[in-house]
């Protein structure tokens, strides 16, 4: 079966299907051409911004408001057919990524949702021209704005499709997104959403997709210019930023949204009592399983304090089977079992679990599974541990742990709450980039908290100052102390 | 084709084969692809019956998947599939192990892929691959087989002596019966020089072929240029790549004596274009109108044919010569009429160039039959698997996706594997060279990332490739 997925540049959808995309798992799917499109996708010319800012930026809110409530699941055409595509080209369960559909509106398009992301950048700078009174005399006076900007979109789920639609119109940029070849229709379904709903308002025009396939030296050497683009939004790895890289020169900034890993740390009180074990457990079966652990926030390896005896070991063991057990507990719209494991990695699993002196293996098949390390090594595979497997590695304090801890580490959680306060600095400095309690991995605020790293938003603007020098008569090379008062 | 058969041969053919599958070797290739592939098939079923019940309780690796996989006993090919291994299985051990020279532990390890009993093998006085490897081969049965995969962790196959022995015949067999009984080399008489380009011994397997080949029809016949294959060097580049993906810890791992001979690799591929070079000068004055065996990749063979154009030479070596390529050409496309214009350099006909496919890890080898196709050895059970989700593809008609295979002739070792191959299986249409039974078309290629565009937020970024020219370089 062939799917459809259509250019929607500029508010107008394209559906001049000429090309054939071979799908990950089998299936087809054409586009338009993006080539002959080109023109339609970018902007005209930089006039046709300027009426973003003939509203307001409670009209902007308004806007994202209203489009909340035409992002039903159940009701809303264009999110079901894009769920429709999850089946065909991703491996996220569909129920998952309808899950994660249902919860665009709470999530993101609340006027408080909405309220706290603008925050993050400042009403004031966002609204209009902010005022600074300068120790030179100056007043600068300081707008963000947003510019045209390619989005290269991770496609392990919906998020980062909602995600860049409510960044950009915030900030009232000019979003031209690059379809993720495994998450082909949430980013159209939006626009088309967008066009029913406001077919000729700024803000549906302000945002396109498109998708052509990434490395596509004749398109991408025509669209990536600085008189097109003034700033790359990157979500992905060394392979995909390495061919935008070479696009790169004075005039186009690239703001990367590398991927991650996430990790916890359980201290000894874990293991004080059978309380502490099961509340531990439950929290970390969450971090573990929940969106069966596609998402970087999904911890997959766990240090576990131990002073390495025989009677620690057991004790971790135990929690282990804990862990396994609630896994399987999970609600089964968060998380399931593996519909498919690839050999190579069900391989590796019965390599460690003939090790059984140096590991010990709880499951391991499609329903997850704990792996522990007896020996206090994480295993070779750490960073690619998948459906719903853990490595919980036993180490004798934090110092031992943090020879695990790189800046590919984006989420740590930790148990008990007393860590965080005691770590937090080192592990900022081993590159973490978020530490958070045990339980909670999943739950990432980067849409008001710093994502990755960065001030997303903050990020995405240019920053523009307007320049008042006369009002204080701001001194100059060519002013004489006696112009100032003939001015 | 049809092809005659002695009924009786053919019964004494089939009866000793259902005992021991490697009985083969003693036939010629129109006997022993003249078996209906129904009756062919009820054979490899019944010894992989035999090879599974042996292994699940004496191969600790085997006996764990199939208890993964509820796999009990082998009641059709499919049942295969869950305890087949892939090539992780043969790098399933800790990474540490290898860094700190915990060789006893990788002796353990090892012990437990095969069912040679390793428990008395005293490894403790190893530091490098290489005195493993010495060990091993001096205190069991296990001559070990090194290779590199792709993602640079070294991966290790138990493979016995007697298992090497099987594997020579075995190429040996396809070697004698490409070139027809009347080309056949004769030991003790026919002294032909075989030209291989590359290294004459150490890690990878054809150099024990190298000395088999010397065992059987003489020494110094073999010209292989590039010395020894030193298994801890081969390895470097692999476990410098496997330790920057822990950071600067995982580079600190490396076993410091191992990472100061980093220079040798430099050392080591500055001087290969040289002593190829070299070679070539002597295929080019020093073979020329001689009998020559030649083992090497397409387009060397190519390389040399287009040198002796250039010079204006046609049938530079006697007529009786034979030349087993592979591999392909550089950039992937074969040039028209490649095999013709190659013949007429050389002075054979163009059925003398043979083209084959094998891997490390299995006994096997096939060569294109005068239809360009690979014809399934009779001790391999063959599978295609579906890329999206590993699934059998049916056995029947024409099937395109993943190889996989299980071999009959390994005996202590397992014979089962997931290879990354894209081929394509034709099941039931007759081959019009006359051969019985599955084949292969010629094109095999890796199992490509069909999206490689994917982008998810799980991962990391590291880039290992330049932190590992970085290390090499510096």
């Amino acid at each position: 079966m062939k799917y459809q997925i259509p250019i929607i540049a500029r508010g107008q959808v394209i559906e001049d299907y000429e090309v054939t995309h071979k799908g990950r798992y089998g299936a087809d799917f054409m586009c338009p051409d993006p080539n002959k499109y080109l023109s339609r996708i970018l902007l005209p010319t930089r006039r046709a911004m300027e009426p973003l800012y003939e509203i307001s930026l409670d009209d902007v809110v308004d806007y994202l408001i209203e489009l909340g409530k035409h992002l039903d699941i159940e009701t809303n055409p264009h999110l079901q057919w894009a769920l429709e595509l999850t089946t065909a080209f991703n491996d996220v369960p569909p129920h998952l990524v309808k899950n994660a559909m249902s919860g665009f509106q709470e999530g993101f398009l609340t006027r408080k949702k909405l309220e706290g992301m603008i925050d993050t950048v400042g009403r004031e700078h966002l609204e209009g021209w902010q005022s600074h009174n300068r120790d030179n005399g100056r007043i600068s006076k300081i707008h963000a704005f947003g510019v045209p900007t390619a989005h290269v979109i991770a496609g392990n789920g919906p998020t980062p499709a909602i995600m860049t639609l409510v960044r950009n119109a915030l900030i009232r940029g000019y979003a031209m997104v690059k379809i993720p070849s495994n998450e082909l229709g949430t980013a159209v379904a939006l626009a088309r959403t967008a066009i029913d709903m406001a077919p000729d308002h700024p803000l549906t025009k302000s945002f396109s997709a498109v998708y052509w396939r990434g490395g596509d030296d004749e398109f991408e050497s025509k669209f990536y210019h600085p008189r097109n683009v003034e700033r790359i939004v990157a979500w992905g790895g060394f392979a995909s930023v390495t061919h935008i890289a070479k696009y790169l020169r004075p005039g186009i900034d690239l703001l990367t949204f590398d991927p991650k890993i996430s990790r916890s740390i359980l201290g000894a009180g874990t293991f004080a009592s059978d309380s502490a074990m099961h509340e531990a457990a439950i929290r970390l079966a969450d971090d573990v399983g929940n969106g069966n652990q596609n998402g970087c926030t999904n911890c997959r390896v766990s240090y576990a304090i131990s002073d390495g005896s025989a009677a620690s070991l057991e004790e971790i063991k135990r929690f282990g089977q804990m862990v396994f057990d609630e896994i399987q507990n999970l609600p089964p719209e968060v998380s399931s079992e593996a519909i498919h494991m690839d050999n190579g990695f069900q391989s590796k699993l019965a390599g460690l679990s003939i090790l059984d002196d140096e590991f010990h293996v709880i499951g391991g098949d499609k329903r997850g599974g704990v792996i522990i390390s007896l020996e206090g090594d994480q295993v070779d595979f750490a960073d690619e541990l998948k459906y719903r497997t853990l490595n919980i590695v036993p180490v004798k304090d934090y110092d031992a742990l943090l020879r695990f801890i790189t800046r590919d580490v984006q989420t740590v959680g930790v148990y008990p709450e007393s860590i965080r306060d005691e770590l937090c600095t080192t592990l900022a400095l081993h590159g973490v980039q978020r530490i958070t309690s045990l339980g909670y991995m999943r739950e990432y605020n980067a849409t008001v908290d710093p994502h990755d790293g960065n001030e997303a938003m903050r990020k995405m603007c240019t920053w523009v100052v307007a320049e008042d020098c006369m009002t204080n008569y701001a001194p100059a090379l060519w002013r004489k102390p006696a112009d100032e008062k003939t001015i | 084709m049809v092809l005659r058969i002695d009924p009786d041969v053919s019964n004494t053919y089939k009866q000793r084969l259902c005992k021991d599958p490697k009985s083969f070797l003693d036939y010629p290739f129109d006997i022993v692809f003249s078996l209906d592939p129904a009756e062919l098939d009820d054979i490899r079923l019944l010894q992989a019956q035999q090879k599974f019940a042996l292994a699940k309780d004496s191969i600790k690796m085997v006996e764990r998947l199939a208890a993964q996989n509820q796999v009990t006993a082998i009641d059709s090919f499919n049942d295969l599939l869950p305890v087949l291994y892939t090539q992780e299985s043969l790098k399933s051990y800790p990474q540490s192990w290898l860094e700190t020279g915990d060789f006893q532990r990788m002796t353990k390890w090892l012990g437990k892929l095969c069912a040679v009993d390793l428990s008395a093998v005293d490894a403790s006085s190893c530091e490098l691959i290489e005195d493993w490897i010495k060990v091993l081969a001096q205190q069991s049965s296990v001559d070990l087989l090194i290779s590199a995969g792709a993602d640079g962790k070294a991966a290790f196959l138990p493979r016995t002596r007697d298992e090497w022995a099987i594997d020579h015949s075995f190429s040996f067999w396809s070697f004698q019966s490409s070139m027809g009984e009347s080309h056949a080399l004769r030991p003790g008489i026919d002294k032909v020089p075989l030209i291989y380009p590359g290294a004459r011994g150490g890690a990878r397997c054809w150099g024990r072929f190298l000395d088999f080949y010397e065992q059987t029809f003489g020494s110094g016949l073999v010209d292989a240029p590039l010395g020894y294959n030193d298994s801890d060097l081969l390895s470097l580049a692999g476990r410098i790549r496997e330790a920057s993906k822990k950071g600067e810890a995982g580079l600190l791992q490396i076993n410091p004596a191992l990472l100061a001979r980093k220079d040798e690799i430099a050392r080591i591929n500055a001087e290969k274009p040289q002593q190829i070079e070299a070679l070539m000068q002597r295929m080019l004055n020093d073979y020329r109108d001689q009998r020559i065996i030649f083992y090497g990749s397409m387009q060397m063979l190519y390389d040399l044919a287009m040198r002796f154009n250039k010079q204006g030479v046609k049938g530079a070596y006697a007529a009786d010569s034979f030349f087993f390529c592979g591999g392909g050409f550089a950039d992937g496309k074969q040039p028209p009429n490649w095999k013709q214009d190659v013949a007429e350099a050389l002075g054979v006909p163009a059925s003398s160039i043979r083209v084959g496919y094998g891997m490390q890890e299995g006994i096997w080898a096939m060569q294109l039959c005068s239809h360009d196709k690979y014809h399934v050895p009779v001790t391999m059970i063959p599978f295609v698997l579906d890329e999206a989700n590993d699934q059998p593809l049916p056995r029947t008609g024409r099937q395109t996706g993943r190889f996989a295979f299980f071999d009959l002739l390994p005996e202590t070792s397992w014979g089962g594997y997931i290879t990354s191959d894209h081929i394509t299986i034709v099941w039931d249409q007759p081959c019009g060279c006359g051969r019985k039974g599955a084949y292969l078309d010629a094109a095999v290629s890796m199992v490509v990332d069909k999206q490689d565009d994917k982008i998810g937020c799980a991962g990391t970024a590291s880039a290992m490739e330049d932190a590992t020219d970085f290390l090499l370089k510096n």
